[in-house]
């Protein structure tokens, strides 16, 4: 578990209202790119004058008189070339806004949402909250334009409207070559200005994930705790493919969704055919999962099985379906090729009991906060293993086309004229 | 890339307005004068007597066309203005049984009909609404 | 099994702002019915299907309550309802969109436009087999070849269609036996297929004994393929496809080894045709199947040869005797699947595909609005073009009625909207045709003017004594028996129905 926040200790620092830098760890730097970063210090590394501060770990702050000098717990000593943070003076803060070196960086863009998921680990604040955009902004040029992919997520960031298309432009013209992934509800593309101006706006590589819980209204309304909700979704994602928007559909397994995900499935493939993805998550127990988890808590050893006949469903229609979250003793073996190694660095860890298991190093392991609520299934593999399992989505193969009258049409309708 | 003919076209335009004109249904509808013209009242054994505020004409040719392979059906008018099914063959014979089996599934056949002109009526504005939009390219909900 | 809701209700309430699904519920009749049709299926079940041919099974009581507007929201056929879009409710416009985008995908074959070109080669054939309806000429006769103007022609016409995908079939006679023309029809469409950039696909429809190394190299590289009849073990095909120096079985079952060793196992199709010998040799012509080493086959219907034969008590009779036939291999199909030989059958695949998916599907016999045309065309060796094959077998025994044209003497457009085409197609559609209109398997059906004109003299025929309907209706109703009887059999069906 990687902590991305901390109490410090500065001095010489000018500012009085939090700041973003870049940092690096190279002391050699010509001083043209030296004065915007800070220095990040290990042991007794060298700190020559010019930068723009410097930042130690577990001692005190220490660089060139007069600089501003920082100081961090050991706990953020993760830090290094080319991450981001946010120092706060007043408060005396540190916070990680970017790491160069995770697969996983997802910028929280508002708190504000029109759903309210009986789920949320993010739950919504009502509040304006522009400052957060505004420092997002700001963060985008300091971003490694190397940097694979990048993830936005909320609340909802439809909700930002034209100021996420603004967004959305910034970081297509500061990092072209960045994959992005944003997460959204969907229902403000059910009208059609606002998803073909969204259209116009999005990098290249780009896909949006919305999630559905149910294959009819009054389940999935449930889950997000608003009426209309599901018909909203489903015309946004309608109109996203009109539009061109590549989409991946979620669905958190958690009780009441389950008993129904091959039906959800039948869903998909019969309406939404034309999804670029499907990715099944298991529940992350912190926020409103938690205070709700009584209600909501599904054991993955007990839905093994509408989670097999979900994924036969998908994987049949030639939709890519990835399972997230679960851990490999928790599966059953026949979907091991459709689980990807997901949980994010910053939020993993492996029980004292995992220590052993010859699968180790395939598996996501499991949520820090998952001590919280485990399956009864979690146990180590003890046997060898003989063949490299390959945790990574694997393209679904493509059949021989039929040679008899009958032929294959897969073109998806509904993609405008 | 070719024109595409008008050909689909007609075809498409055919398919949103369902026509089923009484003619092409086969069936006669003929008033009762006095008796019925060239045949005795005794011959005429077994009929239904419907009541034609309940069970429309269609409901009731459409009947007889789907039963044509077991009976043969003459639909009238009676003189106080109802509707007379008579059933002038039974394919699968001639006892009272086979009459009476053929009056139930008459009726049976004619209350699904009833049920199906329910529908659509109700079913119309939303069966032309969908076909409209998915012969054409244009979005429901939108521009 | 519980609902969802049910399963939710189990557990203690949620706490503070959020609501417990009894919030989330539909009130009573606060539904509206979708367009849908029903048919009797047996007993008390009634088959339910929408504008995009999703389907649900209901009793007569629930079926009343459904129109009724009583349904109960907490059932679980009303959750089913919805999600398979026979009702709706509330006030947005999501169902109908869905549905749309659903009729729409459906009827993309009528957008994509003819794909399938049937060229007719040569007339000459060296078989007599006793359902072929081509006055076929002995081998020598080389005036029933057709001419490579004839060629060029037809293929301005095919490069016409707007379709991105074209299939170039060679028929006969025994088409291999004009493979000069072949060669320069194949190489003519790719030279132009260069600008146009299509799927060009080519099937030589052939008994293979012409099957030569020269024709096999020139099939190398290039999308090439050969469909060959294979109507059973070696006495029941050679029964019904004699030839001079006969066994016309090994010519088939060696020609299909030479292709697949020489281009690939791919390369080579083969289809039965069915006739009374066939009947009682259901498992005996799969097992051929399976030793020819093919993955499936399709269960063609008995081939109507005699269109002259109008009684209706024959038919019908041919029709329960081919089902018969049908259903018996088909379970013998099963049976095989389920000890673990993959094999499928091509007719029952194709029926799934149009219950089970939203996708469309191309067989010209089972199209609504008809696939003549629309789908496929035929051009005769003489340039005579016409609607379908069968068109032209009602042709050479002098009937007309679905001659389009003729390639020297008229445009595209003349024969694309000849009268001898629009007027069966449109008079023909379902959704204006009795019985048709409203039945519930329409969506699975199709309208087949030919077939209705050569036997009633009508493009549309009564249905009710139609061996078309009556097959058709057979198959619908044993193939939902069969998914709703067995789990593992609807498994395997909904395998074949998406790959």
């Amino acid at each position: 578990m990687i902590v991305l926040s901390a109490k410090i200790a500065h001095s010489g620092v000018t500012a009085t209202e939090p700041f973003l830098a870049r940092c690096t760890d190279n002391s050699e730097l010509p001083r043209a790119l030296a004065k915007k970063q800070f220095l990040v210090l290990h042991d007794n590394s060298p700190a020559p004058p010019g930068f723009l501060g410097y930042l130690s770990f577990g001692q005190d702050a220490r660089g060139p008189v007069g600089s501003q000098l920082v100081s961090a717990p050991v706990t953020v000593s993760h830090l290094s070339e080319g991450d981001v943070i946010r120092i706060n003076p007043a408060k005396s803060e540190i916070r990680v806004l970017y790491r160069r070196g995770s697969n996983q960086n997802y910028l929280l863009v508002t708190e504000r949402c029109n759903n309210y998921c009986v789920m949320c680990s993010q739950p919504p604040k009502p509040a304006n909250d522009d400052y957060i955009m505004d420092e997002l902004f700001e963060l985008i040029p300091l971003v490694d334009p190397n940097t694979v992919e990048l993830g936005i997520t909320g609340g909802e960031p439809t909700l930002l409207g034209e100021r996420l298309f603004s967004f959305l432009r910034h970081i297509r013209c500061y990092l072209p070559r960045t994959a992005v992934h944003m997460l959204s509800n969907g229902r403000r593309f059910q009208e059609s200005a606002f998803a073909s101006a969204f259209a116009k706006a999005i990098p290249k590589d780009f896909m949006v994930g919305i999630p559905i819980y149910g294959d009819e209204a009054n389940l999935h309304d449930f889950v997000v705790q608003a009426h209309g909700a599901f018909d909203e979704t489903v015309l946004g994602i309608l109109n996203l493919k009109r539009f061109g928007v590549r989409v991946e559909i979620r669905v958190v397994l958690q009780k009441g969704v389950v008993e129904r995900l091959p039906e959800i499935a039948e869903f998909i493939r019969r309406n939404l055919l034309f999804v670029d993805r499907v990715a099944l998550m298991g529940l992350e127990t912190i926020g409103f999962a938690r205070a709700n988890i009584d209600q909501i808590w599904a054991d993955p050893i007990d839905y093994g099985d509408q989670l097999k006949k979900a994924v036969v469903k998908l994987d049949s229609a030639r939709i890519r379906t990835s399972i997230y979250n679960h851990q490999l003793c928790v599966l059953p073996k026949e979907l091991w090729r459709f689980s990807v190694k997901s949980i994010s660095d910053w939020k993993n860890e492996y029980l004292d009991a995992c220590r052993v298991c010859t699968r180790l190093g395939d598996c996501g392991g499991v949520f820090s906060s998952s001590p919280f609520r485990l399956s009864r299934g979690i146990k180590p593999f003890l046997e060898p293993i003989h063949s490299f399992v390959d945790n990574r989505v694997v393209p679904v193969g493509v059949a021989e086309p039929l040679l008899s009258d009958g032929c294959l049409s897969g073109v998806p309708a509904g993609r405008g004229s | 890339m070719g024109r595409i003919p008008r050909t689909h076209l007609i075809v498409l335009i055919r398919l949103i307005a369902r026509t089923t004109p009484a003619d092409r249904w086969k069936c006669e509808i003929l008033p009762l004068r006095n008796g019925f013209a060239g045949m005795t009242p005794e011959t005429r054994e077994h009929w239904l007597e419907l009541d034609s505020t309940v069970y429309s004409v269609e409901a009731v040719a459409k009947t007889a066309y789907r039963l044509a392979d077991v009976g043969v059906f003459q639909i009238e008018h009676s003189s106080t203005g109802q509707l007379r099914v008579v059933i002038q063959k039974c394919s699968a014979g001639d006892t009272m049984e086979c009459y009476a089996h053929l009056k139930r599934e008459f009726l049976t056949e004619l209350t699904d009909q009833l049920l199906r002109e329910r529908i659509a009526v109700q079913t119309e504005a939303r069966r032309n609404l969908i076909l409209a939009h998915a012969y054409s390219s244009s979005s429901l909900s939108g521009s | 099994m519980h609902t969802p809701h049910q399963a939710l209700a189990d557990r203690s309430p949620f706490k503070g702002k959020f609501s417990g699904p009894s919030a989330f519920v539909d009130k009573l009749q606060a539904y509206r019915l979708l367009p849908f049709d029903f048919e009797r299926l047996d007993g008390d079940r009634y088959f339910l299907t929408n504008m995009a041919g999703e389907f649900v099974l209901a009793s007569r009581p629930e079926l009343q309550q459904i129109v009724d507007c009583s349904l109960s929201p907490v059932d679980r056929l009303y959750a089913e309802l919805k999600a398979k879009h026979f009702i709706e409710s509330g006030n947005s416009l999501a169902a109908p969109e869905l549905l749309a985008v659903k009729v729409r995908t459906k009827a993309d074959f009528i957008r994509r436009f003819t794909a399938l070109h049937m060229f007719v080669v040569t007339l000459r054939c060296d078989h007599s087999c006793q359902y072929c309806q081509v006055s076929r000429q002995s081998e020598d006769r080389i005036a029933f070849d057709m001419s490579k103007d004839t060629a060029a022609a037809a293929l301005d016409f095919t490069f016409k269609s707007p379709s991105p995908q074209i299939k170039i079939e060679f028929q006969g006679g025994e088409s291999l036996l004009n493979f000069d023309l072949i060669r320069f029809i194949v190489e003519e469409a790719e030279a132009r297929n260069s600008i146009c950039g299509k799927d060009l696909q080519f099937v030589a429809a052939s008994n293979l004994v012409p099957l030569s190394d020269e024709i096999l190299s020139f099939a190398e590289g290039r999308p090439f393929y050969f469909s060959t009849s294979l109507d059973g073990p070696r006495d029941l095909h050679n029964r019904n496809r004699p030839r001079p120096g006969g066994d016309s079985h090994n010519f088939a079952r060696t020609g299909i080894k030479r292709v697949r060793d020489r281009l690939g196992i791919a390369r080579v199709s083969a289809l039965m045709t069915t006739t009374a010998d066939s009947l009682a040799r259901a498992t005996d012509i799969v097992d051929e199947y399976l030793d020819a080493g093919f993955t499936g086959l399709f269960l063609r219907p008995l081939s109507p040869y005699g269109f002259a034969i109008k009684t209706r008590q024959y038919y019908n009779y041919q029709v329960d005797q081919w089902l018969e036939f049908y259903k018996s291999a088909l379970s013998y199909i099963i049976r095989l699947n389920e000890s673990g030989v993959r094999f499928q059958e091509y007719y029952t695949a194709l029926i799934l595909r149009k219950m089970l998916t939203p996708h469309p599907t191309g067989y010209v016999d089972l199209q609504n609005p008809s696939g003549i045309g629309i789908s496929a065309i035929v051009f005769n060796y003489n340039g005579k073009v016409f609607a379908s094959d069968e068109a032209r077998m009602l042709a050479e025994m002098d009937d007309e009625r679905f001659a389009l044209g003729n390639l020297t003497q008229n445009t595209y457009e003349e024969i694309m909207l000849s009268p001898n085409l629009v007027d069966p197609i449109q008079v023909s559609v379902l959704e204006s045709v009795p019985m048709c209109s409203d039945c519930a398997f329409r969506p699975y059906c199709g309208s087949d003017p030919v077939f209705h004109y050569a036997t009633t003299g009508d493009f549309v025929g009564h249905k009710k004594f139609s061996p078309f309907c009556r097959r058709h209706m057979g198959m619908f109703k044993h193939i939902i028996g069969l998914m709703e009887s067995s789990a593992s059999t609807r498994e395997l069906f909904e395998a074949w129905a998406w790959n």
